[in-house]
């Protein structure tokens, strides 16, 4: 068990013009799982395969326990990582898998059944353990995919978009096996996803990046409730943060009220767009553009003359509106986000609203 | 096919036929051939139906050899065949993995430089450069030796390029997963990379049997010591002979004895054999 | 060159690896063809005890030769009879091949195997059904008025090489005729059956010219086996003669080095030779490049 820490890490890949990482720093704490999220090209599967050793350290430290891994090959590391198509050797029994790393380290055999058996049981996967991979389902595959980490008994997980390859279905029963899984051992874990559902759900440290840096880290809830920038507040939450530049507003003849007077632009999140304008805020009239019933909540697709996107409003339930109609919405100012001409967040990152009001469906 | 006619699927199945009939005359007249006293054949023409020599015709060959060839008994060059066979096609196999192996996973000075020069090899027939390497094999004191017979034709171009191309394949993920998993170069090659390379080797393997079987320009220059005889080109020296004194019986024995081993592998290994002479030009 | 993201970090092992194929390479490959190169430029002594420069007068002379000139012109006759006669037989063999709906495999095995028959024996067979005191084909023959010898007649030779040779090549080029067959996809056929084209219009709209890659490949395979694997098909057969109505340019090679022991003009024509070789390598890989644009 260990606790990771990353010091100004720098990748620059030969020959390439822009760094692909410009210093990182981040600390993750013994046993806990914290998940890597951002929109590809952004660096986190490189970050990730650089603690993995897989990938070469331009500058900066790496370190995991007391160890600075830079120089370190990534068997030494002590680490194991789960790979996106799993990349179990198809030539060897699931067994056969599973054993390898532990025999490639002089593991006693007794040591080596133990915890294989261990592993198999834990994971539900005895009955195939004699068998080759290909004879495996996609949701099998993961599962010894997973064995493969477990038995090594690491000192980190290392998690390269294990469920991307699954349905939808499977997906969300994973999720939810892995984070079991990653508590029972309490193993620290970095997760690497461009899912920002599974990276809601699983994180206990959600880290965003964007174009090589880290945009924001914290707990899920506090980047939901705080996003520290308008990329944030677009990138985490679905349906993104209703973003109105000011300027618009004004231009509308909208009424903002007291905003404080560096706000480039405003945000709110769908669920606390309201049709409830009494004593409201901010109002704006608007024309309902399409509607999307999901089922379980319908979304409000909003436009109005002088907007360049339109507002989505989240409602629970159905709720029977025809394109066209006219629809008065209040931006309740307890729910505002504002953000300054740089795109940075105005005001303390603190919670607003009601927790339960912020889940997430 | 998609309409029915009755005279296509007839006058298909002739042309197949009479192809058969046509690439098997040839076999068909040596089998029956090999299976007739000599005298039948000092006496007028080949026979088309099977005689009843052909135990004593094929015990005679294997057994002590051609009167007046000079020559070993058969036994003996088929065995130095299968020898020379087995040792080129390991040989061949061996450098060409590992020689891809170094070109796709390692970066080192030259390395462009070598995957070029092994391409040129493909230029290079021992039919054209005849002279000069015998020159070389002779100087090193190589003629009559396994060795000059087999290491000469083990550079292979062909092999190298196809495990090469089936490498570049193997997903990165399983050399990243044996790496995490403590595996070294050496380790990594020989516990994931030759296990899935199998049905390729198995598949060249068999290209590369009937490539050094039926060798002969370089067997011929490079022995002149019976004992290294391989059947091949022992069949050219039993010619010669027979030319003079009519032993056509056991020179069709050897004839059949020669193709015997390489057909067996291409009828019985049809698959693998496909696949190899498919991929070998790829 | 394209290479694997992951790659070992060693420095000497890749050296040990690929060392073997390298030492083979350059010393029974490139060494002795920089030394044909080298000689080709050289004349000996008539007592071959020193060697001196003479510039390309070995390749003038050589092509100013006739004889030289005469087995290029031959050569050229028998690696298109070769071709032609093995490729349209192929042909014809994998379009029924590929017609069958039942026995194609076994068809396909009992037209394979003799790949695997060494080029001196597919020349014995072939010497023997032609031998002109007890073959069995010059009988036939003679029933149609026709005298066959190949000892005394050089045409008779040449048609004599060109069916042993064309005979062995015909299995190699039924596979590849047929794969190429197997791989049109029937939706094509299907359509242009639908558009109201019959068999032999659909053969020859359609299925020739999808499979026009593999014939091209097997134009400059079967033009490569002709001019250089045949060596042994005419060593067994007719060692070049009658009066050197069959010595095509790979034999003369060996004739003039070994038997003639002319080293000079022997180096010459092997770099002539090479030269055609890398000609059809480079012709044959502009063409995979095609292909893989396609």
């Amino acid at each position: 068990m260990a606790r990771i820490q990353i010091g100004a890490l720098r990748k620059t890949y030969p020959g390439a013009k822009t760094d692909t990482l410009h210093g990182i720093d981040l600390t993750i704490e013994d046993g806990e799982m914290a998940v890597l999220v951002g929109p590809s090209g952004c660096g986190k599967s490189t970050l990730l395969r650089m603690i993995a050793g897989l990938e070469s350290v331009t500058s900066g430290d790496i370190r995991i326990g007391e160890r600075v891994v830079n120089q370190l090959e990534p068997a030494e590391r002590d680490i194991a990582m789960v790979f996106q198509n799993y990349a179990l050797y198809p030539h060897m029994t699931v067994r056969g898998n599973l054993e390898y790393g532990l025999k490639n380290r002089r593991t006693p055999r007794a040591e080596i059944d133990a915890r294989v058996t261990e592993a198999a049981r834990v994971l539900e996967i005895e009955p195939f353990l004699d068998r080759k991979p290909q004879a495996l389902s996609g949701g099998q595959r993961q599962r010894v995919a997973m064995g493969r980490a477990i038995v090594r008994k690491p000192q980190a997980f290392l998690f390269d978009e294990p469920l991307s390859n699954l349905d939808a279905r499977l997906r969300g029963q994973m999720r939810v096996e892995i984070r079991r899984l990653q508590r029972r051992f309490a193993t620290t874990s970095i997760y690497v996803t461009h899912d920002q559902l599974e990276a809601m759900t699983m994180a206990d440290k959600l880290v965003v990046m964007n174009a090589g840096r880290i945009e924001q880290v914290g707990s899920p809830m506090d980047l939901f409730d705080a996003p520290r920038s308008l990329f944030m507040a677009s990138f985490i939450g679905a349906p993104g943060m209703n973003l109105l530049p000011v300027d618009d507003l004004r231009g509308a003849g909208v009424d903002l009220g007291g905003l404080p007077g560096n706000t480039s632009v405003i945000g709110i999140r769908p669920e606390h767009l309201t049709t409830d304008t009494v004593g409201a805020g901010i109002v704006l009239d608007l024309t309902v553009e399409a509607v999307e019933l999901v089922g379980s909540e319908t979304l409000v697709h909003l436009g109005a003359a002088g907007l360049s996107a339109p507002l989505v409003l989240r409602r629970p339930g159905a709720l029977s509106v025809a394109p066209g109609t006219p629809l008065r919405v209040a931006l309740p100012a307890g729910h505002l986000h504002g953000f300054d001409g740089h795109g940075l967040r105005i005001g303390a990152a603190s919670r607003q609203g009601q927790p339960q009001t912020a889940a997430m469906s | 096919m998609i309409e029915n006619r009755r005279w296509l699927d007839f006058l298909t199945h002739a042309i197949l036929i009479l192809g058969v009939a046509i690439v098997a005359f040839p076999v068909w007249v040596a089998l029956v051939a090999s299976t007739h006293p000599a005298g039948t054949f000092a006496t007028g023409h080949m026979p088309l139906l099977p005689g009843g020599a052909a135990w004593e015709n094929y015990s005679t060959v294997l057994g002590s050899g051609m009167r007046g060839a000079g020559s070993e008994p058969l036994w003996r060059m088929l065995v130095n065949s299968a020898v020379m066979a087995v040792l080129i096609t390991v040989g061949k196999i061996a450098i060409s993995l590992t020689s891809a192996y170094a070109i796709v996973w390692f970066r080192f000075p030259l390395r462009v430089v070598c995957f070029w020069l092994i391409f040129i090899t493909l230029m290079l027939p021992v039919e054209v450069r005849i002279l000069p390497t015998f020159k070389v094999v002779a100087d090193f004191g190589l003629l009559n030796s396994w060795v000059g017979l087999t290491l000469p034709l083990i550079a292979s171009a062909t092999a190298t390029f196809l495990f090469r191309q089936f490498f570049m394949t193997v997903p990165e993920e399983l050399v990243e997963a044996a790496r995490i998993d403590g595996a070294g170069p050496m380790k990594f090659f020989r516990d994931i990379l030759l296990p899935l390379s199998r049905t390729n080797i198995a598949a060249l393997s068999v290209i590369l049997f009937i490539y050094g079987w039926v060798q002969y320009l370089w067997p011929t220059l490079v022995t002149t010591d019976p004992k290294f005889y391989t059947i091949v080109m022992g069949i050219k020296r039993m010619v010669a002979v027979a030319e003079a004194d009519p032993q056509w019986n056991f020179v069709m024995a050897a004839v059949v004895l020669a193709m015997l081993p390489p057909v067996l592998v291409v009828i019985f290994m049809q698959r693998l054999f496909v696949k190899g002479l498919i991929e070998t030009e790829k | 060159m394209q290479t694997k993201r992951t790659i070992f970090p060693n420095k000497g092992l890749p050296w040990l690896l690929i060392g073997p194929q390298m030492i083979v390479t350059a010393v029974f490959f490139l060494w002795p063809s920089a030394q044909a190169i080298w000689t080709s430029f050289r004349r000996e002594d008539p007592f071959g005890l020193n060697t001196t420069f003479v510039g390309l007068s070995n390749y003038a002379r050589l092509f100013e030769s006739g004889e030289w000139l005469e087995a290029a012109g031959r050569t050229a006759v028998f690696a298109v009879s070769v071709t032609a006669l093995s490729m349209l037989a192929a042909l014809t063999l994998a379009l029924a091949a590929n017609r069958v709906l039942r026995g194609s495999r076994i068809y396909t095995t009992l037209l394979v195997w003799p790949y695997a028959v060494a080029p001196v024996v597919a020349g014995v067979l072939w010497w023997f059904l032609f031998n002109p005191t007890i073959g069995i084909l010059p009988l036939a023959l003679s029933a149609l008025g026709i005298d066959w010898n190949h000892r005394i007649n050089g045409d008779q030779a040449m048609i004599l090489i060109v069916i042993a040779a064309a005979w062995k090549q015909v299995s190699y080029d039924f596979l590849f005729f047929l794969a190429a067959l197997q791989s049109v996809p029937k939706s094509l056929i299907e359509a242009a059956a639908i558009d109201g084209a019959g068999p032999f219009r659909r053969m020859r709209d359609i299925v020739l010219p999808l499979i026009s890659p593999t014939t091209f490949f097997l134009l400059i395979v079967n033009i490569n086996y002709a001019m250089f694997d045949t060596f042994a098909i005419i060593d067994a057969t007719t060692s070049g003669g009658p009066a050197g109505a069959t010595n095509i340019l790979v034999y003369k090679v060996y004739a003039d080095g070994f038997l003639g022991l002319n080293l000079g003009s022997s180096s010459a024509q092997s770099v002539v030779l090479m030269l055609i070789v890398v000609a059809l390598t480079f012709v044959q890989f502009r063409y995979v490049e095609r292909k893989v644009q396609y």
